[in-house]
């Protein structure tokens, strides 16, 4: 605790804090020869790094940074020395320089200056690009900070993923009490090389708990005022800025800019409240002596700004300024495709289901995976994992387990919601640490010991209770909404308006933001939807902020929207008009051919993808007039099922998904889900695969037929699991891209066609050990297990793989495939079958299951 | 040091190339699917690259040039080469003979970044033929930003020198220059910091559409083996048969271009 009231007496006065300037140039300056490690100067060279630092101090640095950027356990792992060694070399070093500054400042009573222990990024990048796991890079860190204990304060620095920023300050807090300082390095775009922006950067870093934020290196002074300027607007901790001297040159890579330029950029920031002032590449002892020398005679501005209710993921900063919609889907109550998906660790499904909530307008995604049959903890993390993933929308992570919901905000990337506490005394105790301590906001249920209440007074009531005892740990009046409970209006009639007010008065009156899940108002009530609507519309008007819905109810989104161009929030009526430009209205005046959800579930409009507008319908699924869905067939459910026959025939080969899906749906009223397989889809893959081989079709036309054909058989799944049926199998496969190798789209494409012949692929991804690969397929009972490799590298664990398995005497053959694989080197390690492209896994397959 | 590309048309012909359509034009529906794959991968796409121009400290390792010998008879004497000023050793025979005759390197690294790999993931959930075209253009695109990153760093260097000549860009992992040299490679051009590069524990580039490559600058004409252009300065296919010639899969590769040549 000491020193960090040693750091707040230096951020709570009016003056700057200085930090020292780069390490790196210095070193190369110094025509000493520099080891592959730098750090291991700290205990060959001391006194080069000594006599660095104290240059700094007396040029007026306030913080020193120890010698430790890169010392971790990847970078540090070919020294000769020990990791823990390089760092409390450095850490020694940088308090004798501090030591033999203070001799040479000759007073003691001077303050004393303070060491930063410098953590960089690791060198490998997290998942899911990276192979790193979150888990590990925490491990990694936590390495580096207990070896530093002697250093004042931890400088986490030049980071560019903000996941990699959380792993290490969650090191940080846990593994000492010493303030953390952050600083991260962004491009001129605004965003960093992960595509992290600003906004996202300042909030989830502040609700972690940082104690200044700021940015470091990749850029010159001039260039971080856009930048800073856009923090300055997101966060009232102290400012951080630690520039390179101006950018490099090309050719030599000396940096542009003097000390004087350097100081009087820096003094351009001043207005924008910046507290914390240093160098990084390119500058010297010069700069900062320019620099103190110069603030001496500026005061800092305190500049307080008012911080919104927002969440995030790195990409995206979602403000609770308007309505936007919650996603419910991701919650196996009453969802049996879904229950299935989770029993069978089907993540494919789970993520289909986020893209398709996003596609259809939901701007932060519900998660709950709490069944009977699964371990909620492991599949919680997986899902948020594998969702964020692919998306960037912020995610609501719901359970009533506050293990699991622990576990979740630990490895979620950003400021999420949980969902939820309440006003009881053990839910505020166990929940609200949480929420403050890995920084997320929390959903307020109004309910209590005593149940939830059915005035409106009440439950203001409550809700204020909860927002004290959120204020009391620490989390701000911002981070807590309040849901006021809906209850089901054919039991307690005069409840919604009860409800109704409470939200009014909850974000009027005590300034809250408020959610509700909407659907419960109408159960077993008839013609649902109509009370749905007509609820959320009064709530929205009443100051609803979140709707907690399934975003697949039109109606329902087309209430959000009218209600934002009513309330004058969309301004112009912009997105409104974008969304409707093309329906059509029908002389009967309701809206023509609102055709199912489009083929292409890519998401529009999140800055990860626009829309895959294929088979002519819009990006919302309706039908564009414009566009034709090509020519066909006419089919009505009251022609014979030939017809229907030839017609979903042609829909899959020419790609109509929801043709293909109508059309299916027709035929299950008539035939057996198996004969529909057996006599339609089986028939047209196969047609498909002879052309492909004979070179008729390309293998883009073979994929599309196969997606298209999934979705049919999506149809056949929800209709079997709808009806309590034993779902379709002919036999299991494993798919899997071996360890080390992360090439997998080949894999994947075979999973679609192994799929659409009604395999069923347990696909284990990419890097997969193979231990996990033999002991699924002893488990599962598998009998053809696939494996992918990309690199000659790889090979090598294919090799292995299958060698585990032969050990193991399995009944289960094993089919290879991938560019560097060929027949005769197959055969060498061990396969039984080679695989050139996808189509062959589809005969080997058939070979194996007769 | 950084410099960030915005390349805006895809090769069609090397993309089709590379999802199996030989001379053959596509249907309208693919087509469709092509453009607007393309569309999407070009705004999602941040492309960028770096580079350092290096000293080799290659000694006196070669057998002296010998005009009436075939150049497969010029076999060096050593199998490292030393970048100065750096941790990096290139070892194998396949390196140090296409650098041969050269003085100096370019060490280069491009990148696609980060979000190519997340829409590439996104794509295999939700429609696995746009993925398939979208991994091809990525790769096909990831060539494209090479290939102009070393026209804009050559004619930086003119600036600086006429006549030099270069050779075609090698990667770790072609012929017998261990992939595991990746991570050295990396650091050496400071890749990580300056375009977000990095590389997995088995040496794969993350984000995956990336290329690391040295290209060697000689004072004196290069080989026919060595170089990407005809005599007289023009471009030729030259660097695809070299590249092609190199690799130890040119026997059972489907894209080989071996055999047009």
């Amino acid at each position: 605790m000491k020193i960090k009231n040693k750091l707040t007496e230096l951020l709570n006065n009016n003056e700057f804090v200085f930090l020292d300037g780069a390490m790196g140039t210095m070193l190369q300056n110094s025509g000493v020869e520099i080891p592959q490690i730098p750090e291991e100067l700290n205990i060959t060279n001391p006194r080069l790094i000594i006599d660095i630092q104290k240059k700094y101090l007396m040029a007026g640095s306030n913080i020193i940074y120890s010698n430790t950027f890169g010392a971790n356990r990847y970078k540090a792992e070919a020294s000769k020395y020990p990791l823990a060694d390089l760092i409390k070399a450095a850490i020694y070093n940088a308090d004798l320089a501090r030591q033999e500054y203070m001799v040479w400042k000759g007073t003691l009573s001077y303050q004393l200056p303070l060491i930063a222990q410098s953590i960089g990024p690791i060198g490998k990048l997290l998942e899911p690009t990276g192979t790193l796991p979150f888990e590990d890079a925490y491990e990694i860190f936590k390495e580096q900070i207990l070896a530093g204990k002697d250093a004042d304060i931890i400088a986490i620095e030049t980071m560019t993923d903000l996941y990699e920023m959380k792993a290490a300050i969650l090191a940080a807090k846990e593994n000492s009490d010493k303030p953390v300082i952050c600083t991260m390095s962004f491009e001129d775009n605004m965003r960093t090389f992960t595509g992290c922006c600003v906004s996202s950067m300042a909030i989830t870093l502040e609700a972690l708990g940082a104690d200044a934020i700021g940015l470091n290196c990749s850029l010159g002074p001039k260039e971080m005022f856009p930048i800073i300027e856009e923090l300055s607007n997101w966060t009232n901790l102290p400012i951080i800025i630690k520039p390179n001297a101006g950018l490099p040159d090309p050719i030599t890579g000396g940096y542009s800019i003097t000390p004087k330029e350097f100081t009087e950029y820096m003094v351009e920031l001043i207005p924008l409240g910046v507290k914390i002032l240093g160098g990084c590449c390119g500058t010297n002892p010069e700069f900062i002596k320019e620099l103190t020398n110069t603030f001496k005679s500026k005061t800092h501005i305190t500049k307080t700004v008012e911080i919104p209710s927002a969440i995030c993921t790195p990409e995206k900063t979602v403000i609770i300024d308007e309505p936007r919609i919650i996603g419910e889907r991701i919650n196996p109550t009453g969802k049996k495709l879904l229950k299935e998906a989770l029993k069978n660790n089907d993540l494919s499904y789970i993520l289909s289901q986020a893209i398709s909530q996003i596609k259809d307008g939901a701007e932060i995604l519900d998660v709950n995976v709490g069944m009977p049959e699964i371990d909620e903890t492991k599949m919680m993390v997986k899902c948020i994992k594998a969702i964020q993933g692919i998306t960037n929308v912020p995610l609501q992570i719901d359970s009533n387990d506050p293990a699991v919901l622990e576990a979740a905000l630990r490895i979620y990337n950003g400021k999420p919601i949980v969902n939820s506490v309440n006003g009881k005394d053990k839910s505020l105790s166990t929940i609200l640490p949480l929420v403050k301590k890995y920084g997320a906001s929390v959903v307020g249920l109004t309910l209590d010991e005593d149940g939830i209440p059915t005035t409106c007074e009440k439950r203001v009531e409550i809700a204020d209770y909860m927002l004290n005892r959120a204020l009391a740990i620490g989390i701000p009046k911002r981070d807590l909404y309040i849901d006021c409970l809906t209850l089901t209006v054919s039991a307690e009639q005069k409840a919604a308006m009860d409800t109704l007010k409470a939200v009014s008065i909850v974000k009027n009156e005590l300034g809250l933001k408020t959610v509700l899940g909407v659907s419960n108002i109408s159960f077993g009530l008839p013609n649902r939807p109509l009370i749905n609507h007509n609820f959320l519309t009064m709530a929205l008007t009443m100051g609803l902020d979140l709707p907690i819905m399934n975003p697949g109810n039109a109606d329902m989104v087309d209430s959000v929207f009218c209600y934002k161009l009513l309330a004058a929030m969309d301004i112009d009526s912009k997105n409104y008009i974008q969304k409707y430009k093309d329906v059509v209205i029908s002389e009967g005046n309701s809206r023509d051919s609102l055709a199912s959800s489009g083929s292409s579930l890519t998401s529009s409009g999140n800055g990860l993808a626009s829309a895959g507008n294929t088979n002519g319908l819009t990006s919302n699924g309706i039908m564009n007039a414009s566009a034709s869905a090509g020519n066909i067939p006419e089919t009505t459910s009251t022609k014979d099922s030939s017809s229907d026959i030839n017609a979903l025939f042609f829909a899959i080969e020419n790609g109509l998904t929801s043709e293909c899906r109508r059309l299916t749906g027709i035929l299950l009223e008539q035939k057996e889900p198996m004969e529909i397989i057996n006599d339609i889809l089986i028939p047209v893959l196969d047609k498909a695969g002879t052309n492909f081989e004979s070179g008729s079709i390309f293998l883009p036309q073979l994929i599309l037929i196969a997606n298209t054909s999934q979705t049919a058989f999506d149809v056949i799944k929800l209709k079997l699991a709808t009806n309590d049926m034993v779902p379709i199998s002919k036999g299991k496969i494993i798919l899997a891209t071996v360890k080390g190798d992360i090439h997998d789209i080949g894999k994947n494409i075979t999973k679609v066609l192994l799929e659409n012949y009604g395999y069923t692929v347990i696909d284990l991804g990419k890097d997969v050990e193979p231990q996990l690969i033999l002991e699924t397929a002893i488990e599962q009972q598998v009998r053809l297990v696939g494996l992918s490799a990309l690199m000659t590298t790889t090979l090598k664990s294919m090799e292995e793989t299958i060698r585990l398995i032969r050990e193991n005497n399995l009944n289960t053959e094993i089919m290879v495939g991938g560019a560097v694989l060929t027949a005769n080197y197959a055969k060498k390690i061990g396969a039984d079958y080679y695989v050139k492209d996808a189509k062959e896994s589809t005969d080997i397959a058939k070979q194996i299951f007769k | 040091m950084a410099v960030n590309m915005k390349i805006t048309k895809i090769n069609e012909k090397q993309v089709l190339r590379y999802i199996g359509y030989k001379n053959t034009t596509p249907d309208a529906e693919i087509l469709k699917k092509m453009e607007a794959c393309e569309k999407r991968l070009l705004e999602t796409a941040s492309q960028k690259y770096v580079y350092k121009i290096f000293d080799l400290a290659i000694k006196d390792n070669f057998e002296k040039p010998n005009s009436k010998l075939k150049e497969d008879f010029k076999i060096p004497t050593t199998n490292s080469i030393e970048i100065s000023g750096s941790n990096l050793l290139l070892t194998g025979n396949s390196i140090v003979k296409h650098l041969r005759g050269c003085s100096r390197a370019i060490l280069f690294a491009a990148t696609l970044s980060a979000s190519v790999d997340k829409l590439l993931r996104l794509l295999q959930i939700s429609d696995i033929t746009d993925a398939f075209i979208t991994d091809a253009m990525a790769s096909t695109l990831i060539e494209q930003v090479c290939d102009e990153a070393e026209l804009e760093i050559k004619s930086q260097l003119e600036l600086e020198t006429q006549e030099q000549y270069y050779t075609w860009r090698y990667s770790p992992g072609y012929g017998d220059l261990p992939l595991s040299i990746q991570q050295s490679f990396l650091n050496t051009i400071d890749a990580q910091r300056q375009i977000g590069l990095c590389s997995t524990s088995s040496d794969v580039l993350t984000p995956r559409k990336s290329v690391t490559a040295i290209i060697g600058i000689s004072n004196s004409p290069l080989e026919k083996s060595q170089r990407s252009y005809n005599q007289d300065g023009t471009n030729c296919h030259q660097s695809e048969i070299n590249k092609c010639n190199t690799c130890n899969l040119r026997n059972s590769c489907a894209y080989s271009q071996i055999i047009k040549a």
